[in-house]
This record gives C-alpha cells, structure tokens and sequence, in this order.
C-alpha cells in the first residue's frame, strides 16, 4: 500500500520537478540579456523541495503526500511568477519558502502533543490581540491598509499570524463546550479581532477571520440559529461600514463597474481583467506578457498574471489544485483521532480555502476585491510562513491519525474514483503489496 | 457525529465555491474577454505596435482597407470615400475608436499567432508580422451608402440575415483615420460624434418603426388580437395633470387648438385612419391604434416584451461592439402610450432595428452579426472563417410572420412605398422620429426592413438624423441601397 502511493507520489513530483526546469529553461530567456542563473536557481528550487520531501517521509510516514506535492506546485509556480518579474524578489520569496519549510516542520512535531497548542490558547489570544492594538499605534500603511509593522528593519503582516492563531483559539474554544455561554471568551476575541482589522482597513484579513470562524462554528456546534444570527451580524457590520468608511463604498462601486472609474480608482481591476483578457485560452507565455502594468502584480494580483501568461485552462487547473488541498485538508479533518485535532484541521483548511476563493474571485470580479495574499503564489514572507504553518497543522494531524486513517482515506478514494477501483478491488486489498 | 456530517457538508461547499471560480473565469473571458483585450487602455496593443508590423485589412472583395508598410506606417484606403465611409468599421490604430483594428489586434498584431509561425519568422530573421484579416463588408457598398447620406448625419447598417455577415456599416458624420494624430494634438477640429459609429453605437428616438415591438406585444399579450377591429378616429386624449386617458372628449377649442387641459396623441399629418385591423393600422403606421394597443398590453407586458427582443440588456457579440436600447413603459397612460408608438423615452440603436428586421425575415431567429470573414496565416493559407451563429430566437413563428407579412405590406401599398425595387420583394417599416416638440426640428427618418428572398438575404436599417420623414427620406434611400447590394 505505502509502496504504491509512494510511487505515484514520485510520479507527480517528478512532474513538479519537470514544470519547473522548464519555466526556469524559459527564464533564463525571458529578458533582453539571457539569465543563465535561472538554471541554477531552479535547481536549488528542485534540491530544496526534493529534501522537504525526504524530510516529511522520515519525520511522518503518514503525511498527506497529494498535499505536499500540491503545495509543493502552487510554491514553485509563485516562485516562477517572481523569478519572472524579478530575480530578486523571487530570491527573497525562496528564503521564505525554506522559512516556510521549517515552520512546517516545527508546526508538524508540535501537533504530536495537541496539549502544547491547547495550553498556548490563551496566551496566543492575547498576543494576537496585544499585536493588533499596537498595530494601530506603529502599524505602517500600505495598500490603504494599516497592517504593517517593522521589527529590525524587516516588515512583517502581524494578521497572518493572528490567522493562525485563530485556527488553534476555535479548535480549543470548542473542543470540549458547544453551549453558547460557556464560548463567550471566543466570541469576545473573534469580535475584538474583526473589529481591529476594520480600524487597521484590512478588510480582507477582518472577512477571512469571520469566515473561517463561522465556519468552524457551525461544524463544531450545528448551532444553526447562532450562526444565521452570527452572518445576519456580520452583514449588518458590512452595511454599516458600507455606509460608514468611504473606501468601503469605494470598492463596492468599482467592483460593479471597473472602468466607469479607470484613471482612478478602478485602474487595478480593470488592468487585471485586460491581463487576463489578453491571455486567452493558452496564454501569452511564460515572459511574453506585461504584467507589470497591474499593480501588485507580484502579490494580490498574481492570479491575473497566470492567466495572462499560463492561459485560463492553467488557471483552472491551478484553481482545481487549490480545490484539491482543500479537499485534502478537510479529509485529513474527517479522519482525525480527537475533536482538538478535527477542529483544528477544518479550520486550517477553511481559512485556506477562504482566502483563495476570496481572492481568487475579487481578482476575477466575481466579489469585491479585498486585499489579501494567494497562498503559497503571492509574494510575501508573512504569508507564505502563515501558510505553510497551516500546512504543517494539517500534516501533523494526519501524520498522527497514523495508518488507521490511511486505510480509510484510501476507502473513500475507492469510492469517489473509479479508475482507483480497478486497481484496488476493495479496501482489504491495501495491506498487499502492489 | 455532528460535527464530522457537517464539515462534509463544507466539504461540498468548499468544491461548489471552487467550481463557481472557474465557471464564472470562463464565462467572464468568454462573454467580454475580448471587449477588454481590445480596450484602447490595454497597453498590450500599443505595446506591440513597436515591434510587430501589424496585418492588412481586406474587404469582402478583396479590396485592402489598411495595411502597413516596411516602416511600420500604418494606412488606410487611398480612396477617400471609401476610406471615410468604412473609417468606424476599420477604426483606428491609436485605441481611440472601437473598429476592426482594435476588436481585431490579437490577430493583426500576432497575439494568436503559434509558435511555429514565431519561430519561423524568427529564423529568418524579420520583424514579425501579425495576420491579414477580411471582413465581411463591401467597401464600395458602404461608399454608395455613405454617398447617398450626403451631408446629413446618420448611419445605414446591412447584414445577411442567414448567415449574420455585416455588409455594410456606415455612419455620419466620419473621421480620417489618416490624420488620428492631428485630431489628437488638436491641429484639425472634429464635429462631437464624429468617431460615434452611429450604426451601432447611436442611440435614437426610433418612432414608428418601434411598433415593431408594439405588434409582438399585442400578439402575444392579446388573444386574437390579428382578427379584431380597431377604430381610429384621430387622436387619443389625455388629462394633463395625470395623464390618464379621457374617452369622448373633444380636446379642441374654436380655432382648432389642444385645450390647455388635455394632451394629445395624434398622427403625424393628424390623419384619420377610421376602421382597420392590426396588419392595417401597421401598414399604414396608425399612431392611434398602437398607443391603444399599448395601454391594453399593459406597462409590464410592454416591458417584458421589449427586453425579450434585447432592449435594456447587453449585446455581446463576439465580433461587434453595439449598445442595445432602453425601453421605459413611464408611469402614465399618455407615457405608456406614446412609448407605444416609439416616442418618450424610447431608444434604439439601428443595428437592434435591423436583428429585429432579420429575425422577422428569418422565422424569428436572429443571427449573431459577424465582422470578421476569415484570417490569413502566414502562407496565405485562411485557418479562420465566419460561422454562422445563431444569437437568439427573438420571434415565434406567427409573430415572425405577422411582421414579414406586414412589413411586406408597408412597401406594397402602405408608408414605405418609395422603398420598393422592380424585381425584389422589399419589405420594412418606416418610421418617423419627432425629436423636438415645437416641431421646429426636423424629424429623424427611419426605415428598417429586409428583402424577402433567399438570394439576397438582406436586412437593412437606415436612419438619417434630422432628415425628415422616414416614408420620404429614409426609404428611397434604403431602396437605392438594396437594389446596390442586389446587383454585386
């Protein structure tokens, strides 16, 4: 069973290893003066995700490994994308991916001892919320939002911690009370965190962080009264801060009509969809584009810059593989041992899977955009670090579930897919040796 | 447990959301994917205007339209005529018009090209080329149609109602698309509205030929409405405070003048048209009877009606930029009314009047209007030509049949009379457009319509702003116009 998933997993890595000589092939000609050192960076790329992967099999033969390798892709493809815009950056996006790694690792031997993080609640509670305050004091502005902050010298987006945080805050809140009074603590730090965000105009941040909690909530309690009062709250909170900030009133107005406000306000999402535009089916190619006319580009945009050069039928697949970790992700939830763990692992993933599709579907006008990262594409060392914390949540999880889970996982694969079947008549056939 | 049967309900929820990002990815770039590639702000074009030389453009004859020389100087048609007449149908290569150069860069500036034709290009070491592309129109029909406008402003607009390839497309006042940058630095002064292609883009009062849309109304909102009797006994009068219709009053004064307190819906000339049915008071256009027919079809009907035929939506044809137009029942009888006979604030665009005109010569099926008839690779080998597509059934069968008989009839013995040729079956609908109420304007003529033959499958909309009456001014025009493209 391990030796057949394992050569498959081979087979798909090998795949990943592919894409990315290719691209990096690409890239050394993709500026006037070739760029020999692609090769070479590419090639530190395949050595750094090679050894990863040796790392993770070691450290937990359970892993999710259809997980890995999708992460694993969409981080290459983003260190593509920089490479591509520039060399710099994307040297600066690959010491990040190695600090992504470690945080992985580091997150993935914590959760064998779930106690650690369920102890860290409260303290992680008032952190994130110590963080946030100071935020409004010695936060930096940029992008319109006030999320920043500076510590030696190095700038770092405190929200994406908080993200992680809340994921373990939820899970402990509601692992062992269901009943609303005895959950009022999490109440009070969900509502003092959103509200922070607000002040701070991440208005990204502040919905992804109700969103993942409604989420969980409802899993957790199938308290369905309590959440349809949660979301009529939360879009009360949204009519008034339509009417209250301008900038609210703002986005929604060049959400409906990008170009009515071009020269201004609008010229993002209007650059972004003639970027997509100009992609076509198949694409520009790789270096054959001009993205750089979107602002951030390199960052919240960088989905408009796949579709420009890569093609919508590659943005698909990029948007199946996302679908695929979170699909994976919350598999990894259905087969945990404890509650702590379930919790954990839903929310990990939901908040994933929020913040691709929210903005996934801001950059495609499909809602209103709101500034936040792509996970593991988007240029930015606090987000990919928050990413693959989350990540390293979900494989500790499964790691733990150990080979009991294994062998339940590979029954729903059996029945969701056919041509599996056919391998694997049934799921007592796992222990041979295929 | 619970807990585990609701996170699978996320679990489907989660792939719903998933599914929706790439649905709604390509519908988006399917529907206005190319309206927003070819937006003169996509630096993308100009960009490329640097290294590639773009393609020519040929009409459906074969005559070149623009081309660009060894230099990268792009040109157009040294004809003059011809070159104004097809200036908003060709546009311009600065982004400042929505022409062929702009909606159709991806091919003239090699977006499309593969990599082979790269790379060849490559090898042998010239700039690269972009494709040649032919469109589907008659350069020297547009020039006739321009001529025949003369000084007045308007827009003739013809298209194969089989197949949906535009033959012509003019519009008036034009630009030189030769001297772009002298408009641009402001060295030569354009009349506003010059670069407007009015044929598509021109929004109008459409007056009578808007009882097109009043006469599907009425057959599909008033059962038996083609076997009943109407009577005209001149106008209609209504309260002009409230605007609700006053029945068996005599509106006039002594000296023949509207008595301060009412307002009145009357004909043109102020005609009386006595007894006649529905295929009737459509021949011969009776404002009467079709303000009645309005008010019995109600405000919603009305509406429905008119956005089921394209008013208040969205036109996205692939090849075409066009508005579509806007139809507001009002809030009185007298707005109703008179909305019903393509008056208050009823708008549309002559190339809406004519897939009305095609869907009534072709059994209620509008085809989708084509530009581009195909595109040349570079060894002249064509790898791209028109399909006919089917944009919508705006009609069903009897209503579609209704209005070729009756516009049949307008041409035969009814207002459109002077827009017969010898030898065709023309048939149309003229229309007459008041667009000031002191009448010191004159009015915009209309005339839409179609030949009912399978030879020359054409429907044909002309408007010519200011020009008087559509039955005297609009239709020769659109006669002279047909028996041209007969004649090719």
């Amino acid at each position: 069973m391990f030796k057949l998933r394992h050569a498959k997993a081979a087979g798909a890595l090998g795949t990943v290893f592919l894409f990315v000589f290719l691209a990096f092939a690409l890239l050394v000609f993709s500026e006037d003066v070739p760029r020999p050192e692609a090769l070479l960076f590419g090639g530190i790329l395949i050595l750094l995700i090679l050894l990863a992967y040796c790392i993770l099999l070691i450290a937990a033969p359970h892993a999710d490994k259809l997980l890995m390798l999708a992460v694993f892709f969409l981080s290459a493809l983003g260190m593509v994308l920089q490479y591509r815009l520039s060399s710099e950056t994307a040297l600066r996006q690959l010491m990040m991916f190695s600090a992504g790694l470690v945080t992985m690792f580091v997150m993935l031997l914590f959760m064998r001892s779930p106690r650690f993080f369920r102890f860290m609640s409260i303290p992680m509670g008032v952190i994130s919320i110590g963080i946030l305050v100071a935020l409004l004091f010695i936060g930096k502005e940029s992008g319109g939002a006030k999320n920043w902050i500076s510590i030696g010298g190095i700038l770092f987006q405190p929200s994406e911690f908080v993200k992680v945080a809340l994921v373990f805050i939820l899970a402990d809140a509601m692992s062992d009370h269901t009943h609303l009074n005895e959950l009022i603590p999490m109440f009070l730090f969900v509502g003092i965190v959103t509200v922070l965000l607000v002040l701070q105009r991440d208005l990204g941040a502040a919905m992804l962080m109700i969103g993942s909690f409604l989420l969980v909530f409802f899993a957790a309690t199938s308290n369905i009264r309590a959440t349809v009062t949660a979301i009529l709250i939360g879009a009360v909170g949204a009519f008034a801060s339509y009417h209250l900030f301008d900038h609210v009133q703002a986005r929604v107005a060049i959400w409906q009509d990008p170009w009515a406000t071009y020269s201004t306000s609008g010229y993002q999402i209007a650059q972004g969809l003639m970027a997509m535009a100009s992609g076509g089916l198949w694409g520009l190619g790789l270096g054959q584009g001009s993205p750089k006319s979107i602002p951030a580009y390199h960052t919240d945009y960088v989905f408009a810059v796949i579709c420009e050069e890569f093609g919508i039928l590659f943005a698909i697949a990029v948007i199946v593989l996302y679908l695929l970790l979170v699909v994976r992700g919350i598999l990894i939830a259905l087969n945990a041992k404890d509650r702590f763990s379930m919790l954990t692992a839903f929310g990990a993933s939901a908040l994933l899977g929020m913040q691709t599709f929210v903005i996934i579907g801001g950059v495609i006008k499909l809602i209103p955009l709101t500034g936040i990262t792509m996970p593991f594409v988007s240029y930015g060392g606090s987000s990919m670090i928050a990413c693959m914390a989350l990540v390293g949540i979900l494989q500790g999880v499964a790691g733990r579930s150990g080979a009991a889970v294994d062998a339940e996982l590979l029954a729903m694969e059996t029945e969701d897919e056919e041509d599996r079947g056919s391998e694997l008549p049934d799921a007592e056939n796992e222990g041979d040796d295929l | 447990m619970n807990t585990r049967r609701n996170i699978k309900g996320m679990l489907v929820v989660f792939i719903a959301l998933f599914l929706l990002l790439a649905v709604y990815l390509v519908y988006i770039i399917g529907a206005y994917g190319a309206y927003w590639f070819s937006s003169p702000y996509n630096t993308r074009v100009r960009e490329r205007q640097n290294t590639v030389l773009a393609g020519d453009i040929y009409d459906r004859n074969g005559i070149i339209l623009a081309y660009t020389d060894d230099d990268g100087s792009r040109f157009y048609s040294a004809d003059r005529d011809v070159r104004l007449a097809t200036a908003h149908v060709i546009g311009d290569n600065t982004g400042q018009t929505l022409g062929a150069e702009a909606l159709f860069s991806k091919y003239l500036l090699g977006f499309e090209q593969d990599i082979g034709a790269r790379l060849a290009q490559l090898l042998e070491n010239k700039q690269q080329k972009g494709a040649d592309i032919t469109l589907t129109v008659d350069a020297a029909l547009c020039a006739y149609a321009r001529s025949l406008l003369g000084d007045k402003s308007g827009a003739v607009f013809v298209m194969n109602y089989k197949t949906g390839e535009v033959l012509i497309n003019t519009s008036s006042p034009e630009f030189d698309p030769q001297r772009m940058t002298d408009y641009a630095s402001g060295n030569y002064n354009l009349a506003d509205g010059s670069m407007v292609n009015r044929a598509t883009m021109g929004r109008y009062t459409p007056g009578s030929v808007f009882k097109i849309v009043t006469a599907v109304a009425a057959l599909r909102h008033i059962p038996g409405v083609e076997e009943r009797s109407f009577h005209c006994d001149g106008a209609l009068v209504f309260d002009k405070k409230s605007g609700t219709l006053v029945e068996g009053m005599d509106p006039y004064d002594g000296d023949g003048n509207v008595n301060a307190e009412y307002a009145v819906l009357s004909d043109h000339d102020q005609s009386v048209h006595g007894t006649l049915t529905l295929q009737e008071a459509f021949i011969h256009s009776c404002n009467h009877v079709f303000a009645e027919l309005a008010l019995e079809v109600g405000k919603d009907n009305m509406k429905k009606t008119a956005e089921s035929l394209g008013f208040n939506g969205e036109y996205l044809f692939d090849e075409l930029v066009a508005y579509c137009g806007m139809y507001d029942p009002g809030e009185t009888d007298f707005n109703l009314a008179w909305s019903g006979v393509g008056q208050d604030t009823d708008i549309v665009t002559p190339v809406q009047m004519t897939l009305l005109a095609a869907a009534a010569a072709n059994d209620g099926i509008a085809m989708q209007p084509k530009l581009l008839k195909s595109v040349h690779g570079t060894e002249n080998t064509s790898y791209r030509t028109v399909q006919p597509e089917e944009y919508q059934t705006l009609l069903k069968g009897n209503e579609a049949a209704f209005l070729k008989r009756s516009m049949l009839g307008v041409v035969e013995s009814g207002t459109g009379k002077k827009a017969a040729v010898e030898g065709l079956s023309v048939a149309g609908k003229t229309g007459t457009a008041e667009i000031s109420s002191s009448g010191e304007i004159l009015p915009h003529a209309w005339f839409t319509g179609f030949i009912d033959s399978d030879a020359h499958p054409y429907a044909i909309t002309v408007i010519v702003e200011r020009g008087g009456g559509g039955g005297t001014v609009a239709a020769p025009i659109a006669g002279e116009i047909l028996a041209a493209c007969c004649k090719k």
